[in-house]
């Protein structure tokens, strides 16, 4: 039995449309899928595509409308803090300092302060934000933002980053930074990680594997094992063969679809 | 420095005009006094103690009833803008209540429980609770989603999502309404206090009127304003000073 496992996941949203009649929209349809204990797993595709809807509901935040999630032979129903969502927009909570927020998650257990605050310590020093404890978020930059929701993340020793298109609000340089920050984070803790991405290179820099979705329904049209070794090199034959790769995938999905639709 | 400036001119223009109006209008000088006059009554009121007894017992008035009105706006809110089913039930009532004037109380209030400081007390309560009730509803109703998927994500139970994340996500806006809320409040205390009271600075105006003092009415007045307008400074000020600890600044 797989870590993680999506069995004919579908999904469908009532809206009401201009005419005010209600319509459904069938956002992903019989999704199925597994990941591996330890996996880095990129879902990658256009906006619209689903997939932060696949997330949400791999985090428990949402119910499939069809099929079922598990994880670790446990049926997803909730949100659970063994599983930890990062988001675009880092949710953090502003009237707090960056040593406030990394505590967060570890108010409600059954620790000492000292113990919590070492925790939050330890972690801020590994997102490498040593000496911004007592910044308050407004005062840090986007990417420090980011670093420190993940900080918080961790703390809390999830099994499994969720994360939600991270990095899409940072400048390219930044991204690029933490890209490579996250992967030696997570390999060393050794974490799970399903990252929604529409960025290909990140995909393929990131991913163990890259799962490539489609629009309208939801799918996953192909996955793609990258098998390149790390610390990957962007600039490589390989890498730009992979980048390749998933571009023309990606690409020739939308045309078929515009073909389709006309 | 500019700011300083502007304000003196614009006091200074003011005063110019008034004085001009009694100079040349053709009003009974008992009737219309001039800027000068209205300096000598607001001399004898501070002198004979009456400025000071109205301004303490209007103040008693709206510190009560302006605390009454925030716990309960607040905390009120708190609840229907979590509970779905109470803000939809409560909802359509309070949009009726809310246009009513709070002064439009004030004869059933009198009926209800006589004269006295309670009156006052309500009509800057209903001044006061309305805004902040709607707002801090609002502003729950408003809180980033973000902040609520983290609070089921980490466990966090509800009551503490409500006062450790929704209260604070919301209190900028609260705060807003806090300022609003203040400002109303103390222009309906005046009303309150000129129907109903024997005391305070409404019943002053009242009484100064029943005297045929226009001078110690109008100084009344100016106070009036002049208690406001340090109010709204020092609100102001905190809610300045919220929003910048949130960060909107």
């Amino acid at each position: 039995m797989a870590y993680i496992e999506v069995r004919n996941v579908s999904k469908d949203f009532k809206r009401r449309n201009a005419e005010g009649k209600d319509s459904t929209i069938h956002v992903l349809d019989d999704i199925s899928f597994e990941v591996e204990k330890g996996e880095f797993v990129c879902l990658l595709g256009f906006s619209g595509c689903g997939k932060s809807t696949l997330l949400n509901m791999l985090a428990g935040f949402e119910k499939p409308t069809k099929g079922t999630v598990s994880i670790d032979g446990e049926e997803v129903k909730k949100p659970s803090a063994k599983y930890i969502t990062i988001f675009q927009h880092y949710g953090l909570l502003p009237w707090r300092n960056v040593k406030k927020n990394i505590e967060l998650g570890l108010e409600n257990k059954n620790i000492s302060r000292e113990e919590r605050e070492q925790a939050a310590q330890k972690y801020l020093e590994l997102v490498g934000l040593k000496g911004l404890e007592q910044q308050f978020p407004s005062q840090l930059s986007g990417g420090q933002q980011q670093r420190v929701a993940i900080a918080r993340g961790l703390a809390v020793n999830p099994e499994i980053l969720f994360m939600d298109e991270p990095f899409g609000a940072l400048d390219p340089i930044t991204r690029n930074k933490l890209q490579g920050d996250l992967l030696t984070i997570v390999k060393e803790q050794k974490k799970t990680v399903i990252f929604v991405t529409h960025d290909i290179e990140e995909a393929v820099y990131l991913a163990d594997r890259v799962f490539v979705m489609q629009a309208n329904p939801g799918k996953i049209q192909k996955i793609y094992e990258v098998k390149i070794q790390r610390p990957r090199d962007r600039n490589s034959n390989g890498f730009s063969m992979y980048r390749a790769a998933v571009y023309n995938k990606l690409f020739s999905i939308k045309e078929a679809n515009i073909e389709y639709m006309i | 420095m500019k700011t300083v400036i502007y304000t003196i001119a614009s006091f200074a223009v003011t005063l110019a005009l008034w004085e001009l109006a009694v100079l040349a209008g053709d009003f009974d000088s008992a009737l219309f006094p001039a800027p000068q006059d209205v300096a000598k009554a607001f001399g004898e009121i501070v002198a004979n103690g009456t400025l000071y007894d109205g301004i303490a017992a209007s103040m008693l008035r709206f510190v009560i009833g302006y605390l009454i009105s925030v716990v309960a706006g607040i905390a009120l809110g708190l609840l229907i803008g979590n509970v779905n089913v109470l803000f939809r039930l409560t909802n359509p009532v309070v949009q009726m209540i809310r246009p009513i004037a709070p002064v439009a109380w004030m004869p059933f209030i009198v009926l209800l429980i006589g004269i006295g400081d309670a009156p006052a007390i309500v009509i800057i309560f209903l001044a006061g609770f309305f805004p902040v009730l709607l707002t801090t509803a609002r502003g729950v109703h408003s809180v980033d989603t973000t902040y609520l998927k983290v609070a089921s994500n980490y466990g966090i139970s509800r009551l503490k999502t409500v006062f450790g994340i929704i209260l604070p996500a919301a209190f900028p806006q609260i705060a807003n309404s806090l300022h609003i809320a203040l400002g109303s409040a103390w222009i309906f205390l005046v009303s309150g206090e000129m129907v109903g009271t024997q005391s305070g600075l409404g019943y002053m105006i009242i009484d100064a009127r029943n005297n045929l003092r226009p001078d110690i009415l109008l100084a009344t007045m100016i106070v009036i304003g002049g208690i406001g307008f340090v109010l709204d400074f020092l609100i102001g000020k905190f809610e300045k000073k919220v929003l910048t600890h949130y960060g909107v600044y």
